[in-house]
């Protein structure tokens, strides 16, 4: 056997076997990845919504349930995203508020953030931003107090528009507007759907 | 035989200390010691991927061609790190956010593939994971020490619990960047005065 054929051979069963173990590992390991994560997002929640015990989950802008080995799901064109939904219930299952996560594209990619409604008297009770790859030091200042803090307290019925009742970050047009963008919309929609009727 | 193993072993843990004497593989040593934890368990997951790969190397040693070698052993070690990394994220998520990028960093940590190259890749199995282990143990033993010297200078406590007098004011420098040079600085200085004592000593005897 040729010396060159030996170490193709050698190297196509290397990068074989490890991947065939990664994939095992990678199997074992993410149904734990993904409760650490729920009981993480669990705080959040938890947190964004003073006053709650418990919350329950609603389905917001669902598609209709597709079974997960449906290969016709790729090939379908997508439809409206899922924005997850949490009802915050007080300890007698009164509802306190609702907490939302809100993924819109910022200057670096997508801002994944949280916020929280406080249904009772229909201002937000806070943000915090969950993910973001925005500029160090400009846009990455989303995730900072000063910025955050002004939308706690704030009605939802403000109009949230950079320079009108929210104080962008200089030099970081696009995030902050990325965060006020994805409230307001996300918001109405989430008011429309499962706010308090009547 | 045994004594071989254990003069294998030795090497890394002393002789060929990869911080105090080699002075290799800063970078991670440098960035996560600001606790003793931190230190333990990135000394931990670098020995575990290790001794896998040194032994992993040794037992393939004689079916992979030289002029392929150092990328097999990089995917052999780039698998364990993986391991590591994905055993770390579900079983420890605290520690695998603190120490974060660290962790994948493991493929690059020159110990590894220096003991691939030059021990692992020529010798039995036995005494390449003797050997491995050896320098893992040096090297958790390194940032053991150097995390515990900076968190309790530094915060006052070691593996969170408080260690020092209630009136202890922290010396916040310890757990910055700075700190970490201060005190390997230190801990190698008290390392070579132990080696030159003990080679004195053993010369005039």
């Amino acid at each position: 056997m040729s010396n060159s054929l030996r170490m193709v051979i050698v190297l196509t069963i290397t990068a074989m076997l490890s991947g065939l173990v990664l994939s095992y590992a990678y199997e074992a390991a993410n149904t734990y990845i993904q409760r650490n994560e729920e009981a993480k997002l669990r705080l959040v929640i938890l947190d964004v919504l003073p006053g709650a015990e418990t919350y329950e989950t609603l389905a917001s802008k669902t598609q209709p349930e597709i079974p997960e080995d449906d290969v016709t799901l790729s090939e379908a064109p997508p439809t409206q995203q899922l924005i997850p939904v949490y009802r915050g219930l007080d300890k007698n299952g009164k509802e306190v508020g609702l907490a939302f996560i809100v993924e819109n594209p910022g200057y670096g990619g997508l801002i994944r953030f949280i916020a929280g409604i406080d249904t009772r008297s229909n201002t937000l009770t806070q943000i915090q931003i969950l993910e973001h790859k925005e500029t160090p030091g400009l846009g990455s200042k989303i995730a900072d107090a000063p910025f955050r803090e002004q939308f706690s307290g704030k009605s939802i019925a403000d109009p949230f528009v950079v320079g009108q009742d929210v104080d962008g970050i200089s030099g970081a047009t696009v995030s902050s507007k990325a965060v006020t963008d994805g409230l307001r919309t996300t918001i109405q929609e989430v008011m429309k759907r499962h706010g308090k009727r009547g | 035989m045994v004594f071989n193993l254990v003069k294998d072993f030795w090497n890394g843990v002393w002789d060929e200390n990869t911080i105090f004497k080699l002075q290799i593989g800063m970078c991670p040593t440098l960035a996560v010691t600001t606790s003793a934890q931190n230190g333990l368990a990135m000394g931990l997951a670098t020995t575990f991927v290790l001794v896998c790969a040194s032994t992993l190397v040794s037992i393939v040693r004689k079916l992979v061609p030289k002029e392929v070698r150092i990328p097999v052993y990089i995917v052999i070690i780039a698998t364990f790190v993986t391991i590591v990394d994905l055993f770390l994220k579900a079983g420890f998520p605290d520690i695998h956010a603190v120490l974060g990028i660290f962790i994948p960093l493991i493929v690059v940590n020159c110990v590894i593939l220096a003991r691939a190259e030059a021990f692992a890749g020529k010798m039995p199995v036995h005494r390449a994971a003797s050997d491995a282990f050896g320098f893992g143990i040096g090297f958790m033993v390194a940032l053991l020490v150097l995390g515990s010297i900076r968190e309790i200078l530094g915060m006052g406590t070691w593996f969170g619990m408080q260690v020092m007098p209630a009136n202890f004011v922290p010396w916040s420098i310890m757990v910055l960047p700075p700190g970490a040079f201060i005190s390997l600085g230190f801990v190698v200085g008290a390392v070579n005065l132990i080696s030159r004592r003990s080679a004195a000593g053993s010369r005039s005897s």
